[in-house]
């Protein structure tokens, strides 16, 4: 297997062997992150492959430092390419809401005890974030999953950072919200 | 259980870490291909400015080997008049032709008016024939005078007359003759082998003009890499100071089009945040143009001009559009930001062009102008030195008050 300053090295030069390697190590992060801002599972892959081409196509700027800085700082941009593809996407479509359920079989539900459990509240959360409106659930996820500042989701998204207060607001509340009520449900179903 | 909205963000980023869903779809071959043809396209878009900067050399090139050829074509002409001049034996003048030539002169029964003829001619002719003799000054378009105009409308048709003694009378125009005669008469001994310049009424020419010119421009920052071509419209009005020089201005719709490495472009106003580092920009430009340049005409005549013009310009940017990358803690974010009315460049560009224009109709004349740009100091928000390049095609139209030549 080769280390991941070959493949680096690789891919500066515009090797396309190592983009391979580097593509195949790396497109189930890449998905993952998509994931959480493409509301429709099947159009994912194509948003991850054009972060993919993005990645390669400006690999020759990239400084390859030492180990473990340099993985680090690979997943830091490679995430960071495939949100900004994530987010032209969701602005070409002009941040319209989308309809449809996410297919059963796209969840990797673990058997094991107390792991299930886990997986099946964390599949809920997802799915409750994801079913926020399109500006909302970007923002949200901007600010609360990858650390963005106000400032900065605003340059993206061309926003105002008023407006990106505004939606992670509402967007937070949103989810309280839906959380109270199924706690609510809950307590309901265990007094029964 | 009661969230809290801190409770909702730990819960959110738990979840998105340890995400359960199924990734699927990965598909290298559609990731190569579109690498593929992207590297393909830039190589096709490379060729294609290359051939489009070829067809621009050669068309320049074109243009200046046809005004070159058309000069020594002259000089030759003028060549061949001084042959005809030299007298051959007499014994041998069966026929002799005299022509004359003359502007507006009615009182030499031998010489009549001419067009527009600046110049008095009385150029002896020997030949076996006199109608074959005119019909060699015919062939070889033989200029009639200094300004270069020429003797074209005559015809096999248009020759009329005998040999020996008699007077030979060509109608070249309504108010043109050609008086072919013998070399006995007295007139011709006086005025034989000699060019007498004379002082015709003065031809006026119209001082003021303008032209209607528009053309692609290719602009680029620090000779780098050229993005896609521009273009380049307006308006030019000249003043003739003297029949060479010229001053022109006018003003032009520019949109340039460039790429620019990070380090040309301040980045202060695109408000990065803190530790970026500009990588790279993209973007356009719509601009007025107001150029004050001083033209030269290096050859002219009636139906061509070669000109050379230099130069200062001042650009009022209308609008600035931009989409950069840049980096910050290794990694690289894109964006873009557009600026309108930013700023007024007041004589910031060298303007140097060499143009050729053509007759097309009795005052209009086609105009093609080729010319470079060059920075004095930088444009726009980006402080950027900016170098272009293109051709101007148009139309000249002569306007107002007339100067006497």
């Amino acid at each position: 297997m080769e280390d991941l300053n070959s493949i680096l090295k690789g891919c500066i030069v515009n090797d396309h062997k190592y983009q391979k390697i580097l593509y195949e190590q790396y497109y189930n992060y890449a998905f993952k992150i998509a994931f959480r801002y493409i509301y429709h599972y099947d159009n994912i892959p194509e948003v991850v492959n054009d972060g993919f081409v993005k990645i390669f196509r400006n690999f020759y700027g990239y400084i390859i430092k030492e180990e473990p800085i340099n993985e680090y700082n690979l997943l830091a941009w490679i995430k960071k390419i495939i949100i900004h593809t994530a987010i032209d996407e969701l602005r070409k479509n002009n941040l319209m809401p989308e309809i449809g359920a996410m297919p059963d079989e796209a969840w990797e539900l673990s058997d094991q005890h107390g792991q299930a459990d886990q997986g099946l509240l964390y599949k809920e959360i997802l799915k409750q974030v994801k079913s926020l409106p399109p500006a909302y659930r970007a923002v949200f996820n901007l600010y609360v999953v990858d650390g963005y500042s106000h400032k900065e989701i605003a340059a993206l998204m061309n926003i105002s950072v008023g407006t990106s207060k505004s939606n992670l607001f509402k967007a937070k509340a949103h989810l309280q919200k839906i959380f109270k009520k199924d706690s609510d449900k809950m307590k309901y179903a265990i007094s029964e | 259980m009661q969230f809290r909205n801190d409770h909702i963000e730990d819960l959110v980023r738990q979840a998105a870490e340890l995400n359960p869903i199924k990734a699927k779809g990965a598909d290298w071959d559609s990731v190569f291909n579109k690498l593929v043809n992207k590297e393909e396209a830039s190589v096709k878009a490379e060729e294609k400015s290359k051939k489009y900067l070829f067809l621009l050399l050669f068309l320049l090139s074109s243009l200046l080997c046809n005004e070159f050829y058309y000069i020594l074509y002259n000089n030759q002409s003028k060549a061949n008049l001084k042959n005809i001049n030299i007298n051959p034996p007499l014994k041998e003048k069966n026929n002799i032709g005299f022509i004359a030539l003359s502007n507006n002169n009615n009182k030499n029964p031998l010489v009549k008016k001419f067009g527009t003829l600046k110049h008095y001619y009385t150029t002896p002719v020997y030949a076996q024939d006199a109608t074959t003799t005119l019909l060699e000054l015919v062939e070889k378009n033989i200029d009639a005078d200094a300004t270069h105009e020429k003797i074209e409308n005559l015809s096999v048709s248009d020759v009329s007359g005998s040999n020996g003694n008699e007077n030979i009378t060509s109608t070249l125009h309504e108010d043109s003759v050609i008086k072919i005669t013998d070399e006995n008469s007295t007139e011709n001994k006086k005025t034989e082998d000699q060019i007498i310049p004379v002082k015709t009424k003065s031809a006026k020419e119209k001082r003021f003009y303008a032209a209607f010119l528009l053309g692609p421009d290719i602009s680029t920052v620090k000779f780098s890499e050229i993005k896609a071509a521009g273009h380049s419209i307006g308006i030019t009005v000249g003043f003739k100071l003297t029949k060479r020089i010229s001053v022109e201005t006018g003003a032009f719709l520019d949109q340039k089009k460039y790429v620019a490495e990070g380090e040309y472009f301040k980045a202060e106003k695109l408000y990065l945040p803190d530790h970026s580092k500009l990588l790279n920009v993209s973007g356009y430009c719509n601009m007025i143009e107001i150029p004050l340049n001083i033209r030269y005409n290096i050859a002219t005549n009636n139906n061509y001009n070669l000109f050379a013009l230099a130069g200062l310009s001042s650009y009022l940017v209308q609008r600035e559009e931009y989409d950069y990358q840049y980096s910050r803690y290794n990694n690289i974010y894109s964006s873009n930001k557009s600026y309108s009315k930013s700023s007024n460049e007041l004589f910031n560009v060298i303007n140097l062009g060499a143009g050729f224009e053509k007759r097309v109709g009795k005052l209009t004349a086609l105009r093609i102008e080729p010319y470079v740009k060059l920075p004095v100091k930088g444009m726009g928000v980006g402080d950027m030195r900016l170098s272009s390049a293109g051709i101007l095609v148009g139309v000249r139209y002569p306007f107002s008050k007339k100067m006497d030549q």
